[in-house]
């Protein structure tokens, strides 16, 4: 029944007016051959292919068609219980208007307006407005993980804002999403920007629950800077279990694995300076205080970075500090990566300290090679290995080979205009 | 007619409403893509030396990118196709974006290294970090434990 869904939407969709004389066709083709065992020694070898492309109208990008999706086969035993499995990420037509950033999408698309992040079959549209207003709304069919079929199910919702571009952006959302007709979410928020001087900005969101008529969360960070090299941020949270988890199709977020009347507290903050355009190095902070349990947890560490066109470096040091030997750790990362003419190579070691041996074990390591090399500027090939000793695995070795093709033509109309030596090109989408 | 209906004809509604009132919109709209092409991880700064300077793709911004995506999605759109954000935020994905990207250990990616064991740890402690990729969605192979 979803499959024909699915393939009844892509229908409409290609069935829609391309009106233009040429169409632009572009995307990615990412396959990966991986090699990894379980737990058991059983070894698999699954196949995986990422497609993803983009077909615009050429002559005005008023209309376009974006699909992506991943399908695996399994060359040797069966990953996760299936022999082979897929999924359409995104399917959806888009028409664009040339004034007030106007849009209106069809499909399956990926939703982010204020307070709400979610994955529908169905419509979504947004346009600004006079006085710096702007409005969105979505409706369809939710897309997640569920028990039950999709029949009964619905989502639909909106946004509206009012800002003045670079100052304050300041927005109200609401989304309702039924479950076999049910109210299954009911959710209302505020999210905000503000920028009153040069260099301090006020971004967060709060959301509250419409079921239970509670608060849900509350999520701020204030930006400081940049003060020559320095800057900085100051965070706080507040995260109510019962409300934010209501509306959950997994156990995890559910009693007994969590106190539904817990109530956290978060206050951290960052600071990074930037001694060159490459080099810089940072220290974070975040503490959780726990209203219920009445203790606390910290997560604070420091960073180090290196970038350049040919390569670059970190190093990273960071300590859990929860409440309970069995929930501390200590965490170190290093990685080098180094580009030499058309091959890269990258080294990447990550140590894991448990306060509190798991399985006997008090330490995890893992180990990362890479090797990439551009076979043409469209075409690259990777192959890593990765190396693995934890509480789970004495010794885990795990590779894949990566190839990595970008395409595009020019469908109809005219040949492609190429770029004279020497320009600036107009900048791609990264897929 | 059923609930779900009457939703769906109210969203198509609401939104053939808005493509109407866009009539009353003169602003230009964004262009549909970056003038100029980046490279890496972006440093707006390096150009633009007004609020943009806050998009600057540094230390931080894997934590707070999903206040811009969820206020200004149209300003990531100008250097991002949809596929980039579905690497991350899937409905049903089966490889860690981790393990897609190991020749880009300078990007923040969740779950690198040997995280099975160490969910059990950041899960009690902070579960509410969890909660927007695996608390509706992609969280088929959660239940193969979390029954």
């Amino acid at each position: 029944m979803r499959s024909l869904r699915v393939a009844a939407s892509l229908s409409i969709l290609f069935s829609l007016p391309f009106t233009a004389s040429a169409l632009d066709l572009s995307g990615q083709s990412r396959t990966y051959l991986q090699s990894r065992q379980d737990v058991d020694g059983t070894r698999y070898l699954p196949l995986y292919e990422y497609l993803n492309f983009s077909v615009g109208d050429a002559s005005n990008d008023a209309v376009s068609f974006h699909a992506g999706g991943w399908y695996r086969y399994d060359l040797r035993n069966e990953s996760f219980g299936t022999k082979s499995t897929g999924d359409l990420q995104y399917a959806y037509v888009t028409v664009k208007k040339k004034t007030g950033n106007s849009a209106l999408s069809l499909g399956r698309l990926m939703v982010n307006e204020g307070t709400v992040s979610s994955q529908l079959d169905g419509i979504y549209a947004r346009t600004d407005l006079r006085g710096g207003f702007r409005i969105a709304a979505y409706g369809g069919s939710p897309v997640e993980t569920s028990g039950d079929t999709r029949s009964g199910d619905s989502v639909s919702g909106g946004r509206l804002s009012q800002g003045i571009t670079g100052i304050y952006d300041i927005g109200v959302s609401y989304l309702q999403e039924k479950n076999d007709k049910q109210d299954f979410r009911k959710e209302e928020g505020v999210d905000l920007w503000i920028r009153p001087f040069g260099r301090l900005e006020v971004l967060g969101r709060s959301s509250y629950n419409d079921i239970s008529n509670a608060w849900m969360l509350h999520q701020y960070t204030v930006l400081l800077g940049p003060f020559g090299g320095l800057r900085m941020n100051a965070e706080a949270s507040k995260v109510y279990y019962k409300e934010y988890f209501s509306a959950t199709t997994l156990s995890a977020f559910t009693f007994p694995s969590i106190d539904p009347n817990e109530t956290v507290t978060t206050l951290g903050g960052s600071a990074d300076y930037a001694f060159t355009p490459t080099l810089s190095a940072g220290i974070d902070f975040k503490n959780f205080d726990y209203a219920v349990a009445n203790n606390t947890a910290k997560y604070y560490g420091a960073r180090l970075a290196f970038a350049s066109a040919g390569g670059g470096a970190g190093l990273a040091f960071h300590r859990m500090d929860g409440p309970t030997e069995p929930l501390q750790y200590d965490e170190q990362r290093a990685y080098v990566m180094k580009k030499i003419s058309k091959m890269d190579l990258t080294l990447d070691v990550i140590h894991v300290s448990y306060q509190q041996a798991i399985n006997n074990v008090s330490d995890a390591y893992t180990g990362t090679a890479a090797v990439g090399y551009a076979l043409s500027p469209k075409a690259r090939l990777v192959a890593d290995v990765e190396y693995m000793k934890n509480p789970d695995y004495d010794r885990d070795v795990r590779g894949m080979l990566t190839f990595v093709y970008a395409f595009d033509a020019k469908l109809g109309g005219t040949a492609k205009t190429t770029q004279p030596a020497g320009t600036k090109k107009s900048g791609g989408k990264k897929p | 007619m059923n609930i779900a209906t009457k939703t769906m004809i109210l969203g198509i509604t609401a939104a053939l409403i808005a493509v109407i009132i866009a009539a009353c919109a003169t602003t230009k709209s964004f262009p549909a893509k970056h003038p100029m092409e980046v490279q890496g991880m972006p440093v707006c700064s390096v150009c633009h030396t007004d609020w943009r300077t806050s998009l600057d793709h540094i230390q931080d911004w894997a934590s707070r990118h999903k206040f811009t995506a969820s206020q200004q999605k149209r300003t990531c759109e100008l250097c991002h196709a949809q596929s980039f954000c579905a690497d991350c935020h899937a409905n049903k994905e089966e490889l860690k974006p981790s393990d897609k990207n190991k020749d880009a250990p300078e990007r923040t990616m969740p779950h690198r290294g040997d995280y099975l064991n160490q969910h059990k740890i950041d899960g009690k402690l902070n579960p509410a970090s969890c909660f927007p990729c695996h608390g509706r969605q992609n969280n088929e192979r959660c239940k193969v434990c979390h029954k």
